[in-house]
C-alpha cells in the first residue's frame, strides 16, 4: 500500500516569542492524513494554525512536538521536499531577477539540466499567464503577477504533492479562475493538492475533502459530501396570490418571510413545517410557485463548527 | 549538494554585483591606488615602498568593506524579504544555504579584489617607478622609451602571495559576519564583525602583552584567562599579513600552507556555528 500524500501525527508548535512575552499555541497535536490524488482544502479563521501547520510540512518550522511525513518520508528532512510543490500566501523573489531566471534559479535547486531548465521555465510561464512578462524584473510585477510565479516556482519540478497557502489571494476573478483550472487539471494528472484558503465557495468547488482548523486544532475533517450531508437549514417557499388575513397567518407558523411583488417567500424550520405551510396556503386560495430546501454551504458548517468550538472552550493551551 | 549550493552561491554573487556600494568602494580603492603615489613623492627615499604598502592596504580594505557592508546583512535579508521561504522548502539543507551564500559573497569579493590588484599591479609596474628618461647623445626610441616607462615597480612572487594572502583574510572575516548575520541584526553583525577584526589583527600582541603584565606583576587572573580566551577565539589576522615580505623583500614564511589550513578551518567552524544557529530559526 502507498504511504499517504501528506501525513502528521500529534503535531504541536508553541511559539515563544520572548523571556518576558506570553507563549502562544500555534498547534496542539494535530492528526492528518491526505490521500494521493486528493485535493484537500484546509479552512480556518486567521491566527487557526493553517500557515503553521503548511510550515510544518515543507521544513521551515520544526515543530516542538509530533511528526509529519510527505509521501512516506519524514518531513524535516530535505529529501521530503524533492517531490514537493510550496507556494507559500505572499511569495518574495529576488526583485533583480527575471520571471524566466528567478524558475531557472529554483529548478537549479532541484538539480535539472540546462535544457531542461529552460523548457520547464517556458512551459510554466505560459502556463500561469506570464509568458508576455518572462524577461520583465520581478521589482516591476503586480501582487497577482507575483502571485502566479508564486505557483510556477511550486511546480518547477513538477511536483506530485503541491502545498499551496492562500493560492487565490491577490487575485483578480480571472486570476482565480485560472488557479482553479490549474487545480483542477493537476488533479487530472494524479497530483495531490493540499491548500488553505478563506475563499469557502473555493474550497466546496475544487476539494474532495476538507478540515476545519480552530485555534490550533482540527475541529472537523471529511469528505464534503458527508461534512455537509443532507443537512436542511431551511425549506423555501415560493407563493402567489396570498391575500392579507393569510399572508399574516402564515408569516406566524414560518420562520421568516418576505413579499416581493405578487410573491410571498416562507422559511419554515423542517421539511414537515414546510408541509403544513403548503397545505394552509393551498387551502387557502394560494399557488405554490417554487419549493426548495436549504442545505448547509461549508460557509455555513464552518461557523458552526467553529462556534460549537467556540462555546467547548477548546481555546489553545497556556504553557 | 554541490549543484544547490552552487546556484545559491552564484544568485548571490549575482545579487552582490548588483549592488552599487560595491562599485563605490571599488573606486575609492582605485583612488586609494592612485593616491599612494603622492605618499611615495612625499617620503623621502621610499616611493615604491610606500605604494606598495598603500596598494596592499588597498585591496585588503576593499575585502574588508565588503564583508562588513554586504556580508552582515546576507542571512538577514533573506529573512526580513522572506525570500527564504521559496529556498528552503526546496530540498536544500540550512547547512547548504549558509554555504551557498558564503561562497557567493567570497566569490564577489575575490573579484572586486582581483579587479582592484590588477590595476594596483598595472599602476606599479607602468607608473609608479617613472623617473626621467637619462640624456642620451640620439633622441630615444618609441620602444626605449616605453621599456623605461615599464621600469617600475617590479612585481615579485612576494608582492602576488600578498595578494593572495589579503584574499584569504577576507574569506575568513566573510565567515565570521556570515555567522553573525546569521544569529543578529545587520547593525549588530557589522559592530561585532567590526570588533573581530580588529581583534584579530591585534591578537598577535596579545601573549606579549600579557608577558608584560607579568613582568609588571599587574593584573590577576581573571584578565589573564580573558586575554587567553581572546586570543584562541579571535582568528589570527596577523598570519595573512605578508606586506612585511612584500614591501621589504626578506622572503616568504615557510608555513604558507598552514596558514591556508588556519583559514579553512576558522572559517569551517564560524559556517558550522552559523549552520547550527540557522537550523533552530523558524520561519
Amino acid at each position: 500500500m502507498n504511504a499517504p500524500a501528506i501525513k502528521a501525527v500529534g503535531l504541536r508548535v508553541v511559539y515563544r516569542p520572548g523571556i518576558l512575552q506570553r507563549s502562544r499555541v500555534g498547534l496542539v497535536g494535530l492528526d492528518l492524513e491526505v490521500a494521493e490524488n486528493e485535493v484537500f482544502g484546509y479552512v480556518g479563521a486567521n491566527g487557526a494554525g493553517k500557515t503553521t501547520t503548511i510550515k510544518s510540512l515543507v521544513g521551515l518550522l520544526q515543530p516542538d512536538g509530533g511528526e509529519a511525513w510527505i509521501l512516506g518520508r519524514p518531513a524535516a528532512e530535505a529529501s521530503a521536499r524533492a517531490e514537493l510543490g510550496y507556494a507559500p500566501e505572499n511569495p518574495c523573489f529576488y526583485e533583480y531577477l527575471t520571471a524566466r531566471e528567478t524558475l531557472d534559479f529554483y529548478a537549479r535547486l532541484f538539480g535539472l539540466d540546462r535544457l531542461t531548465r529552460r523548457k520547464r521555465a517556458g512551459e510554466l510561464l505560459e502556463r500561469v499567464g506570464l509568458a508576455g512578462a518572462a524577461d520583465r524584473r520581478v521589482r516591476q510585477f503586480s501582487k497577482g503577477m507575483v502571485q502566479r510565479l508564486g505557483l510556477a516556482q511550486a511546480l518547477v519540478n513538477d511536483p506530485r504533492v503541491l502545498i499551496l497557502d492562500e493560492p487565490m489571494t491577490g487575485l483578480d476573478p480571472v486570476g482565480r479562475h485560472d488557479v482553479r483550472g490549474l487545480i483542477l487539471d493537476l488533479k487530472a494528472r494524479g497530483r495531490t493538492i493540499f491548500f488553505s484558503s478563506h475563499i469557502l465557495s473555493d474550497v466546496e468547488a475544487l476539494c474532495d475533502r476538507a478540515a476545519i482548523l480552530h485555534e490550533g486544532r482540527m475541529v472537523s475533517c471529511g469528505r464534503l459530501a458527508e461534512l455537509l450531508s443532507g443537512r436542511v437549514l431551511a425549506v423555501e417557499l415560493v407563493l402567489a396570490g396570498v391575500g392579507a388575513e393569510l399572508e399574516k397567518e402564515l408569516a406566524a407558523r414560518a420562520r421568516r418571510s418576505r413579499r416581493e411583488g405578487a410573491e410571498l417567500y416562507l422559511w419554515a424550520a423542517d421539511e414537515a413545517a414546510a408541509d403544513e405551510l403548503v397545505r394552509r396556503a393551498v387551502s387557502g386560495g394560494a399557488a405554490v410557485r417554487t419549493l426548495s430546501r436549504t442545505r448547509e454551504s461549508l460557509e455555513d458548517h464552518f461557523l458552526r463548527v467553529q462556534g460549537q468550538a467556540g462555546a467547548g472552550g477548546s481555546g489553545g493551551e497556556r504553557p | 549538494m554541490i549543484a544547490r549550493v552552487w546556484a545559491l552561491a552564484l544568485n548571490t554573487f549575482r545579487e552582490a554585483v548588483r549592488d552599487r556600494v560595491l562599485y563605490l568602494l571599488l573606486v575609492v580603492g582605485l583612488a586609494a591606488v592612485g593616491f599612494s603615489r603622492f605618499l611615495g613623492e612625499i617620503s623621502v627615499g621610499d616611493e615604491l615602498h610606500v605604494i606598495v604598502n598603500t596598494g596592499l592596504t588597498a585591496v585588503s580594505l576593499l575585502g574588508v568593506m565588503i564583508s562588513v557592508f554586504v556580508g552582515t546583512g546576507l542571512i538577514y535579508k533573506e529573512l526580513d524579504k522572506r525570500t527564504v521561504y521559496t529556498i528552503l522548502s526546496k530540498p536544500v539543507r540550512r547547512g547548504e544555504f549558509i554555504l551557498g551564500k558564503y561562497l557567493g559573497l567570497v566569490l564577489t569579493a575575490l573579484v572586486c579584489m582581483a579587479l582592484l590588484s590588477a590595476g594596483f599591479l598595472v599602476y606599479y609596474r607602468v607608473l609608479a617607478g617613472e623617473a626621467p628618461m637619462p640624456r642620451t647623445a640620439t633622441p630615444p626610441s618609441g620602444g626605449a622609451v616605453f621599456w623605461h616607462q615599464l621600469h617600475g615597480g617590479r612585481i615579485t612572487g612576494a608582492l602576488l602571495a600578498a595578494l593572495c594572502f589579503s584574499m584569504v583574510e577576507v574569506a575568513v572575516i566573510i565567515a565570521v559576519a556570515v555567522m553573525f548575520s546569521s544569529a543578529s541584526t545587520p547593525i549588530l553583525s557589522a559592530v561585532l564583525t567590526s570588533v573581530v577584526f580588529a581583534a584579530g589583527r591585534l591578537s598577535h600582541w596579545i601573549p606579549d602583552f600579557m608577558d608584560y603584565l607579568g613582568r609588571i606583576r599587574t593584573g590577576g587572573l581573571a584578565s589573564q584567562f580573558f586575554l587567553q580566551v581572546l586570543y584562541y577565539l579571535t582568528p589570527n589576522l596577523s598570519m595573512f599579513d605578508l606586506r612585511d615580505p612584500a614591501v621589504n623583500a626578506v622572503g616568504l614564511p615557510p608555513d604558507l600552507s598552514l596558514r591556508i589550513l588556519y583559514a579553512a578551518g576558522y572559517a569551517a567552524v564560524m559556517l558550522l556555528a552559523a549552520t547550527l544557529i540557522f537550523r533552530r530559526r523558524r520561519f
